[in-house]
């Protein structure tokens, strides 16, 4: 029951490094763990995977060349309105 | 005091412009065409033109605009589309709410099996999963908003961001393992030799 807690709490702290929303302090203390405890490096790294997996692999349409040039005609017909 | 039509385009062109690619991708998302998706985008920038009195020039353009999108695609793309907006969140939370390690577990992003999987897996996961859990994971994971802004563009307590990440995360690796394994991957980690019936 403990480990399990433990392992909650490890993760929670692992994605809220990943997320940029750990204290500074609390950021220091989880590195030192993550090189001194291979569990640690394990599930650290796994997220870590992830993130850097879902960032490079979801599909980012590119933008038409007329999108802007529209957008820009359109405003300007607003603003002669 | 208003502001000058040149000075309305110099922050479009400066602060405005510059976040297309993003709010593309975004949309694109939301819509699950590219066509919508530009239209959308489109949309935005018609109504930041029309409350560009409301921005204070050099503060936090990108978050302002992801705001208004997100609400110009509830308020009006959805309604044309007629996609289904409410999500049956107890179901969900008591599905994936579990933080066992076992059923959090996936499949390890960094076995080189998974450089193989070329396609569309991650688009597909994230654009199957409900509208409030997609959103989080899109602003947080691929935008890179804090918690604060994606509190302010969706509405919702830090704390419901939070939680929700952490369901849309779980939920998107269980898509993705889902994804891999009918994909003809196994992952025997965590089996003892010779229960997946390999050779001892």
């Amino acid at each position: 029951m403990k480990g399990s807690e433990n392992y909650q709490d490890l993760r929670k702290k692992i994605n809220l490094f990943f997320d940029n929303e750990l204290e500074h302090c609390d950021c220091e203390s989880l590195l030192t763990r993550v090189s001194s405890d291979p569990r640690c490096q394990n599930i650290f790294n796994k997220e870590k995977s992830f993130r850097d997996y879902i960032k490079s692999n979801i599909k980012r349409p590119s933008v038409s060349t007329s999108l802007l040039s529209n957008i820009k005609n359109s405003i300007k017909i607003e603003d002669s309105i | 005091m208003a502001l000058s039509k040149k000075k309305q385009m110099q922050i479009f062109n400066e602060e405005l412009f510059p976040h297309m690619e993003s709010l593309k991708t975004f949309a694109f998302h939301l819509t699950y065409n590219d066509e919508d998706a530009e239209d959308l985008v489109q949309e935005t920038y018609l109504k930041a033109h029309k409350f560009i009195e409301r921005y204070i020039a050099g503060t936090n353009a990108k978050a302002w605009l992801f705001k208004i999108l997100k609400n110009a695609y509830i308020n009006e793309y959805r309604k044309k589309s007629k996609r289904p907006s409410k999500v049956d969140f107890e179901e969900i939370v008591n599905f994936h709410n579990s933080d066992d390690p076992s059923k959090s577990a996936y499949f390890d992003l960094r076995e080189s099996l998974f450089k193989d999987m070329m396609g569309d897996e991650v688009t597909i996961a994230i654009n199957s999963m409900p509208i409030d859990f997609r959103t989080v994971v899109l602003l947080c994971d691929i935008e890179g908003f804090t918690y604060e802004e994606i509190s302010k563009i969706i509405d919702v307590p830090i704390g419901t961001v939070r939680s929700r990440l952490f369901r849309s995360r779980n939920m998107l690796k269980d898509k993705l393992k889902a994804y891999a394994e009918k994909m003809g991957y196994k992952d025997f980690r965590g089996l003892k030799r010779g229960e997946h019936g390999e050779e001892e």
